[in-house]
């Protein structure tokens, strides 16, 4: 694909603990087109906020974390920047929006002053104009009585108005790139439903690139373009969100599906509702990590780890996938 | 806000009053006649002595001499002096300004010290600097204030000659005093907001200020200091009211004036008043301290003000 904005190739993330490493994520492979908006799922403890963050170079803050592999932003290699000018694309050509609205706005700080801080990073303006442009860009995620909100702390705001606020601030850095991590998991479910209609709506407005994160396989098949599954620190699979929906390859992508409700088109092949959780990264079993879990695991399954194989619009990495591989 | 500080002033009334009868009972229980150092180690007869009792009431029983006293502090009387026969309140105006001046300036030193390292220390988290901050401070913490003025008075003082070992009046003369007294303070000052910030620096809104693009430095001196130092503020609070209270000893080291000297100049010629007067003032001081740190709280936190205002 020409029009790839961030390319993802065997991202490995390692937490060093002196006499160990623990592997947090161990092969991140994924792509996000221009304007796209891509799904990363996954159950919780899949290192997909590890991901997300690493993309912004925020994992590599903490001393103790080692990044490899690499991370292509418009032909830049991310991990091969130096901080300050992975700084410098925070905030500018890449913004990102968290799970925790409330706990993730500076609680001393007014909300007028943080935006006015994100504003900056893009462009100086005089004080009025500044209040305009944070008006204009609070009106932009639905916040109509700006003002008010302005002058507002975090802890008078509603979850749902913070995560709205934070979006502001990752549009006013106008960012090539939006990685929003579970940005609803934390709200109402009334609110979750506007919130992803409002980032669905900025990405066509703006003409961003998001990559979602949710471990809501239903929010994915609704606005995904592309949907790529994390299982414990490993992509598995990535293909459009109707080839998941009707032929999930990965017995795990199966297993997510199956533990949702019924969606729209047909119902997908189902397995019994996986059993288990996501191993703990210091304890990850050899071959392919899911095996244990699986109810199709063979011999090979428990020896040696799959590689990653393309499938109609996608990939996946499994020994003995629901589907027929295409080649 | 005006309601909150008159509260603050009610609640503090038993306080004072809790302090003033555990001080009165325990010098009169405490061993000495006071008339023989009012009389200075001159002979006199049973006579004078019984005189001396009755003028300054020593003869009633504890219990209508604190009344009397009391009722003396609420005309804003602190009594006379035994042995300089001189209002004790005038006695203590001469002499607060010293104080103050040495605990405002230890203050600042203990605040600026422990704010700097802590900071320092937490950012560089485990780190050599770290270590060698951590070190210090538990060092610092174990001294008493009287060896380190002695300490600095051999080396400032008398070594490289740079200040006076003793005295009192210009800048030269406050220094040492005040980098005694700041020092005592700044290891505990220093531990607290080591461990504030390192908490701090863990909460989600810092990542998020790192995601907005922010220098490193922006973020931990806007953001994370403002935080961290919301849970110092009490601690820095009750070290000031320590640090009025360590002067005492910080005059005696570099003979210095001030209460503190006074204090143990009385206590030595079992004046009475005097003792009095200097333990309620550290005590109205401790307590106006107390006060000033709960309404500074509303001043850096928005959540406290929301409830303050409510
Ligand atoms: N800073 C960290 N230190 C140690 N372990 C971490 C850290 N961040 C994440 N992890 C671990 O990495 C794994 C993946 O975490 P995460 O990316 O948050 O998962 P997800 O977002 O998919 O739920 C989890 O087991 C988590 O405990
Ligand atoms: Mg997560």
């Amino acid at each position: 694909m020409t029009d790839t904005l961030l390319r993802l190739n065997g991202v490995r993330v390692e937490l060093d603990r002196g006499s160990t490493t623990i592997p947090l994520v161990r092969e991140a492979t994924l792509e996000v087109g221009r304007g796209e908006i891509v799904c990363l799922v996954g159950e919780s403890g899949s290192g997909k906020s590890v991901t997300a963050r690493t993309i912004m170079g925020l994992t590599q803050l903490d001393a103790a974390m080692r990044v490899s592999g690499t991370a292509s932003f418009d032909g830049t290699d991310l991990f091969a920047l130096p901080p300050v000018q992975m700084r410098r694309l925070r905030g500018r050509e890449l913004a990102m929006v968290f799970q925790e609205p409330l706990s993730s706005l500076d609680p001393v700080f007014g909300v007028e002053f943080q935006l006015r801080e994100a504003l900056r990073r893009r462009e100086r303006l005089s004080r009025t104009a500044e209040r305009a442009r944070l008006r204009e860009c609070l009106a932009e995620v639905g916040i109509h009585d700006g003002d008010r909100v302005l002058r507002s702390h975090p802890h008078e705001l509603s979850g749902g108005m913070c995560q709205r606020v934070m979006i502001a601030m990752a549009l006013l850095a106008r960012p090539r790139l939006l990685i929003a991590d579970e940005p609803t998991t934390a709200l109402d479910v009334t609110i979750q439903a506007q919130i992803l209609e409002l980032i669905d709506r900025l990405r066509t407005e703006e003409g961003m690139a998001v990559l979602l994160v949710t471990h809501d396989m239903g929010v994915a098949a609704e606005l995904a373009d592309r949907i790529v599954v994390m299982y414990s620190g490993r992509v598995v699979e990535t293909a459009p969100p109707q080839e998941v929906l009707a032929h999930p390859a990965h017995p795990y992508t199966a297993g997510l599906l199956g533990s949702i409700p019924p969606m729209r088109g047909p119902r997908p092949q189902m397995l019994p509702t996986i059993g288990g959780s996501v191993p703990d990264p210091s304890r990850v079993p050899d071959g392919c990590a899911f095996h244990p879990r699986c109810p199709r695991a063979a011999a090979e399954c428990s020896e040696q780890s799959p590689a990653f194989v393309p499938l109609t619009g996608g990939a996946v990495a499994c020994w003995h996938p629901l589907v027929e591989e295409s080649v | 806000m005006v309601h909150v500080v008159l509260t603050r002033l009610l609640a503090a009334v038993p306080t004072l009053l809790g302090v003033m009868v555990i001080l009165f009972i325990t010098l009169r229980l405490l061993p000495g006649d006071p008339t023989a150092a009012m009389l200075g180690g001159a002979e006199a007869t049973p006579e004078t002595i019984a005189a001396l009792e009755a003028q300054f009431g020593l003869d009633r029983p504890v219990g209508e001499q604190f009344l009397m006293f009391m009722g003396d502090v609420l005309t804003l009387d602190l009594g006379t002096s035994y042995a300089t026969r001189q209002p004790v309140g005038v006695m203590i105006s001469q002499q607060i300004g010293h104080t103050l001046q040495l605990a405002g300036a230890a203050a600042v030193i203990s605040a600026v010290a422990g704010i700097v390292l802590g900071s320092l220390a937490a950012i560089r988290r485990d780190g050599w600097l770290d270590a060698g901050i951590r070190v210090l401070s538990l060092v610092n913490t174990a001294m008493p204030s009287f060896w380190l003025g002695l300490l600095l008075i051999m080396a400032f003082a008398f070594g490289l000659g740079w200040f006076p070992a003793t005295g009192t009046g210009s800048l030269a003369h406050l220094i040492l005093p005040a980098v005694t007294l700041g020092l005592s303070a700044a290891g505990t000052v220093t531990r607290i907001v080591r461990n504030s910030v390192l908490e701090v620096l863990g909460e989600n809104y810092v990542t998020a200020l790192h995601a907005k693009g922010l220098r490193a430095r922006t973020v931990v001196a806007v953001h994370v200091l403002r935080n961290a130092v919301i849970p110092t503020v009490t601690v820095v609070g009750i070290q000031l009211g320590a640090l009025v209270a360590g002067s005492v000893i910080v005059e005696t080291v570099f003979t210095r004036q001030g209460i503190g000297q006074t204090l143990v100049q009385a206590i030595n010629g079992q004046d009475y008043p005097v003792i009095q007067g200097v333990v309620l003032v550290i005590a109205v001081i401790y307590v106006a301290i107390n006060i000033v740190v709960d309404i500074s709280y509303s001043a850096i936190d928005p959540r406290v003000r929301a409830t303050v205002a409510r």
